[in-house]
């Protein structure tokens, strides 16, 4: 479901550097943890530890995502393992990990099967962090009915999940929580490509339509331009768990 | 391919451990008769991708 999102990633809402700084910071981090990067896929959280870590590990279930990541750290002379697995099949023996970390793997992933794992794989003190990019704008709702409206068959209610959902009833409780914001303009043009690097409405499933739909969302943004552009305000939150 | 990666994956229907063939860039599961593909270094553990090795081809691995 994500591979197809690959060539527009770039333009969904990115993870502010700053995010990894301070998160390293409030972790805390030292630079010799191992951090398990849960449903990695690209691997973008992942990487954004790298200067504060030892060990980098990755596993998703989705194989482009991870060649994606590979191709990344090669590039940039990261050493990761990547492994293509569902998490409950990770071997307790690729453990302990210091850190764990999340994207928006807690919309998708089944927690009666995996937090079991990730009890097994953490250290006593170890720390969870999910990490979600998000923004916040006027036109932000408007947006999203459009997505709707051209993918009413895509599991939009598993975004509901948040973090706390997740871990609900397990030994996990949140102990700190991290926001970084950051002002941003962006086009019309440039919010299509976005909306192309979600997984419900990707350019190659939306096919032939993709012209179509490119010409509704920007209708229905044309209210909230402003000499061409709009505003939006950039934010990572990061939510921390640790044992109860 | 790090060595200490493939010495602790198991595989993920019995938990048997796996031995490496570097030649053929597969897992294999002596237990289960599969091969678990290796592609661009990255282990692929999902058995219903593994591929069903014939009874002689594990019989070769004694």
């Amino acid at each position: 479901m994500w591979s197809k999102t690959i060539p527009h990633r770039s333009y969904r809402e990115p993870y502010l550097p700053r995010f990894f700084q301070d998160a390293a910071r409030l972790l805390p981090l030292h630079g010799h943890e191992r951090l398990l990067d849960i449903a990695c896929g690209t691997g973008t959280v992942a990487f954004g530890f790298a200067p504060f870590v030892s060990s980098l590990t990755g596993v998703d279930m989705e194989l482009p995502m991870l060649e994606n990541a590979r191709q990344h750290a090669e590039t940039h002379n990261i050493d990761i393992h990547l492994i293509h697995s569902r998490m409950e099949d990770i071997p307790t023996e690729t453990g302990p990990f210091d850190i764990m970390v999340m994207g928006k793997a807690h919309w998708y992933l089944d927690a009666r099967m995996v937090i079991p794992k990730m009890d097994a794989l953490l250290k006593e003190h170890g720390k969870i962090l999910v990490c979600l990019a998000t923004a916040e704008a006027p036109w932000r709702a408007t947006f999203f009915q459009v997505l709707l409206k051209w993918a009413p068959d895509f599991p939009w209610g598993r975004l509901d999940i948040n973090p706390g959902h997740f871990f609900e009833g397990s030994r996990f409780q949140i102990s700190d929580k991290i926001v970084i914001q950051r002002p941003h303009m962006v086009t019309p043009d440039y919010l299509v490509k976005r909306a192309y690097g979600y997984p419900a409405t990707p350019a190659s499933k939306l096919g032939d339509q993709a012209e179509y739909f490119a010409a509704d969302l920007k209708q229905a943004l044309s209210p909230f331009m402003e000499n061409g552009k709009l505003v939006e305000k950039l934010k990572t939150v990061g939510f921390i768990f640790s044992r109860k | 391919m790090d060595p200490k990666l493939l010495e602790i994956l198991v595989c993920p229907l019995c938990k048997s451990p796996l031995i490496y063939r570097k030649s053929e860039q597969e897992l294999i599961c002596k237990a289960d008769r599969l091969a678990y593909a290796i592609k661009d270094d990255i282990p692929v553990m999902l058995a219903d991708e593994a591929r069903a090795m014939t009874p002689e081809e594990v019989e070769q691995l004694r």
